[in-house]
C-alpha cells in the first residue's frame, strides 16, 4: 500500500491491464486469421493454380506458436483456465484465500519454468542459427516471443492473486 | 502401479482444491517424471513438449474449427435452424422441445464443441418453448442434451484430440461421427415423445405450418448445409486433409458472415480473440495432460494394465463396459476433455490388445463423455444452462435431463452392440 501506483485496486493498474488485453487481443485477431488465410490460399491455389504456398506448412507452425503464446496471458487475464468447483463451498472462506493464492504462486512457479525452458531453447536456436527448412526463417525471434509471453502470463498469475487475496481482504474487513 | 495412482490422487487433489486442472497435471506430470528419471530430464520435457504442441501444423485444425463455429454463431445461424426444425415438427405433441434437438444437431453440424452448442441454443430455443407453456425441465433438458451432440456430430474438437492422441485418421474418424449422430437425435426424439406421453401438460404441441411456409424456412439453412457438404464432402472425397478442410470451413464461414453482418472490425476483433484465448486454453490443457502422460508412461501402470485385461480376452465387452463406467463415473469429477486427455492414453493400447477398432473405440468415448456432460454433481452443459438462464434451478434442469440420459444409455448399449452403424460410412473414405 506504500507506492499508490502498484495498490492492486489503483486505476493505473487497471489501465494498464486494459491496454495489454488490448494489444494481446489486436495481436492474436491477426494471427489467427493470418493462419485461416494461409490454408485458405494454399488449397485454393493448389486446386486452381496448381501452385501451392511455398513454405505454407512452416508459417502455419510458426503462426500456431505465435497464436498460442499470444493467448496463453489473455487466457489468465479473463480467468478463463478450467477449474473445478466441487468442493468450494465446504471451505471456510478464511482457508479458502490462503489456498487460492498459495495455489496461484504454485502455478506461476510452474508457468514460471516453462517460459525459462523456452527461453533456454530459443537461445540454442539463436546460437545454433536455426532456420526454417523452406524460407529460410530465422525461428529464434519466435520462440523468444514466446518465452516473454509467457513471462507476462506468469508476472499476471501473481498480480491477479495478489488483488483477489487483497480484495477478500478488504470485504472480510468490511463485513465483520 | 503405485506410482502412476499416487500421480492420479495428487493431480486430482490439487484439481479439486482449485488449481487450474492444465497445471495440476502439468506440474504432477513434470516431478513425476523426474521422480522415476531425473530432473534434468523432466525440465527438458517440459520445454520439448509445450515447444513441439505450440508449433504444431497438425493441431493447427483445433483454432480453425473454433473459429468456424465462432462465426456461425455470430453470423445468427441458430435461429433459422431453429426456425426451419420448428417448421416441420412444431405442431406435434413436444414439437417445440423436438425442434431443439434437430436444430442442435444441425447446429454441431458447423460446431465442433458442446458447451458451445448449449449455450447458443439456450438462447434460441428456451425463449418459443416458455411462450408455448412448456415445463421448465423439458425445456432445459432438450437443449442441455441436444447440446452434447456437439462433440459427436463432425467436427468435432474432442475427435481431433482423440485422433492425435491415438494417431487415428481425423477424417474417418469424423465421417463415423454422422451414423451415431443421427441414432443420438432418433434416441433424442424418442425421450422427448416418451416424456409428453407421460406428462402431456410438459409440452404442448405449436403451429402447424403449411408447406410453402416450410420449404421457404429451410431455404434459409443453406449456408450450413453449404459448409458441412463442402467440409465433410472435402474430407470424405480426400479432396482435403482435415486441417485443410477446417481452413476453408473457417473462411467459408467468414465470407458468410461477412455476407449476412456486414463489416464490423470490432464484431471479428471479438470472435477473433474469443477463438484465440478458447485455443490457448485447450492447449494448456493439452500440454498438461501430455505431461502427465509421459511420467505415467514411465510407470508399470500401462503394462499391468494390458496383463490385467488378458483375463478377459474370452470377454472383451466386459472391458469397454468396464471403461464406460469409469468415463461416466470420472465425469462426476472432471472436465470432458481432461477426462478424455488422462484416459485414453492408458485406455486405447488396452483396447487395440483387445483386438477392437480404434476409430469404433473413440466414438463409445464420445459418447460416454456426452453422458457425463449432463450427469450430476458436474454436468458441463447443465451448468452453462444455469448461466445463460439463472432462473432455472440446478435441479429441475437435472429432471428434465434424466429421459435424455436414458436415452443415451440405450443409444451407447446400441453403438457397442452393433459396431457396424459407427465403421460402416468409414470403409468408403478415401
Amino acid at each position: 500500500m506504500s507506492s499508490p501506483l502498484l495498490h492492486p485496486g489503483s486505476p493505473f493498474l487497471a489501465v494498464l491491464l486494459r491496454r495489454v488485453e488490448g494489444l494481446l487481443g489486436v495481436i492474436a485477431a491477426l494471427t489467427l486469421f493470418g493462419l485461416m488465410m494461409l490454408t485458405c490460399v494454399d488449397v485454393v491455389g493448389r486446386y486452381f493454380f496448381s501452385r501451392p504456398l511455398p513454405g505454407g506448412f512452416e508459417l502455419t507452425e510458426l503462426a500456431m506458436g505465435a497464436l498460442i503464446f499470444t493467448s496463453l496471458p489473455l487466457v489468465t487475464m479473463r480467468r478463463q483456465h478450467v477449474r473445478v468447483d466441487l468442493i468450494d463451498h465446504i471451505v471456510p472462506a478464511s482457508i479458502r484465500v490462503v489456498q487460492q493464492t498459495l495455489l496461484d504462486v504454485v502455478a506461476a512457479v510452474c508457468m514460471g519454468a516453462i517460459a525459462w525452458r523456452l527461453w533456454v531453447r530459443a537461445a540454442d536456436m539463436a546460437l545454433a542459427g536455426e532456420t526454417t527448412a523452406t524460407l529460410q526463417i530465422i525461428v529464434s525471434p519466435l520462440v523468444y516471443y514466446m518465452a516473454a509471453m509467457a513471462f507476462v502470463t506468469t508476472a499476471l498469475i501473481l498480480v491477479l492473486a495478489w488483488a483477489d487475496a487483497f480484495a477478500a481482504r478488504t470485504s472480510r474487513a468490511t463485513h465483520s | 502401479m503405485t506410482e502412476a495412482l499416487i500421480g492420479f490422487a495428487a493431480m486430482l487433489a490439487l484439481a479439486l482444491a482449485r488449481m487450474p486442472i492444465a497445471f495440476a497435471m502439468g506440474l504432477v506430470g513434470v516431478v513425476g517424471f523426474a521422480w522415476k528419471v531425473s530432473w534434468p530430464a523432466a525440465f527438458a520435457l517440459a520445454g520439448s513438449v509445450t515447444y513441439e504442441t505450440g508449433l504444431s501444423y497438425g493441431l493447427s485444425i483445433i483454432p480453425l474449427f473454433i473459429l468456424m463455429g465462432n462465426l456461425v454463431t455470430r453470423a445468427g445461424l441458430s435461429e433459422e435452424l431453429y426456425t426451419a426444425s420448428y417448421a416441420f415438427l412444431g405442431h406435434r405433441r413436444g414439437g417445440l422441445a423436438m425442434s431443439t434437438v434437430v436444430a442442435c444437431g444441425g447446429f454441431s453440424a458447423i460446431c465442433g464443441s458442446s458447451i458451445a452448442t448449449a449455450a447458443t441454443m439456450a438462447k434460441v430455443a428456451i425463449p418459443p418453448m416458455r411462450r408455448f407453456g412448456y415445463s421448465d425441465s423439458l425445456a432445459s433438458g432438450s437443449v442441455a442434451a441436444g447440446g452434447t451432440l456437439g462433440i459427436l456430430i463432425p467436427p468435432s474438437i474432442i475427435l481431433v484430440i482423440y485422433g492425435i492422441l491415438t494417431g487415428q485418421n481425423i477424417g474417418k474418424l469424423f465421417i463415423a461421427g454422422i451414423l451415431p449422430g443421427m441414432l443420438a437425435i432418433l434416441c433424442y426424439l424418442g425421450a422427448v415423445s416418451a416424456t409428453v406421453y407421460f406428462d402431456p401438460k410438459s409440452g404442448p404441441p405449436g403451429e402447424r405450418m403449411a408447406w410453402p411456409e416450410r420449404l421457404r424456412a429451410l431455404r434459409n439453412v443453406w449456408g450450413v448445409l453449404v459448409l458441412f457438404v463442402l467440409v465433410l464432402g472435402g474430407i470424405y472425397g480426400g479432396v482435403f486433409t482435415p486441417t485443410e478442410a477446417a481452413g476453408i470451413g473457417a473462411g467459408g464461414a467468414f465470407v458468410f458472415a461477412v455476407m449476412r453482418k456486414g463489416w464490423s472490425w470490432r464484431l471479428y476483433r471479438e470472435t477473433l480473440v474469443d477463438s484465440a484465448t478458447t485455443t490457448a486454453m485447450i492447449f494448456s490443457i493439452l500440454i498438461g495432460a501430455l505431461l502427465f502422460a509421459n511420467f505415467v508412461n514411465m510407470t508399470t501402470m500401462p503394462t499391468e494394465l494390458i496383463e490385467f485385461t488378458d483375463r478377459f480376452v474370452a470377454t472383451p465387452l466386459l472391458v469397454i463396459v468396464a471403461i464406460c463406467l469409469i468415463y461416466v463415473l470420472l465425469g462426476c469429477v472432471l472436465e470432458s476433455m481432461s477426462m478424455m486427455l488422462l484416459t485414453v492414453p492408458l485406455f486405447y493400447p488396452v483396447v487395440a490388445h483387445l483386438g477392437f477398432d480404434l476409430i469404433w473405440f473413440g466414438i463409445i468415448v464420445v459418447v460416454a463423455i456426452e453422458i457425463s456432460l449432463i450427469t450430476p454433481p458436474v454436468g458441463m452443459n447443465v451448468f452453462v444452462l444455469r448461466s445463460v438462464l439463472p432462473d432455472i434451478s440446478t435441479r429441475t434442469i437435472f429432471r428434465g435431463v434424466l429421459p435424455f440420459v436414458a436415452a443415451d444409455v440405450i443409444r451407447l448399449s446400441i453403438l457397442v452392440l452393433f459396431p457396424a452403424i459407427t465403421l460402416y460410412l468409414t470403409q468408403f473414405v478415401r
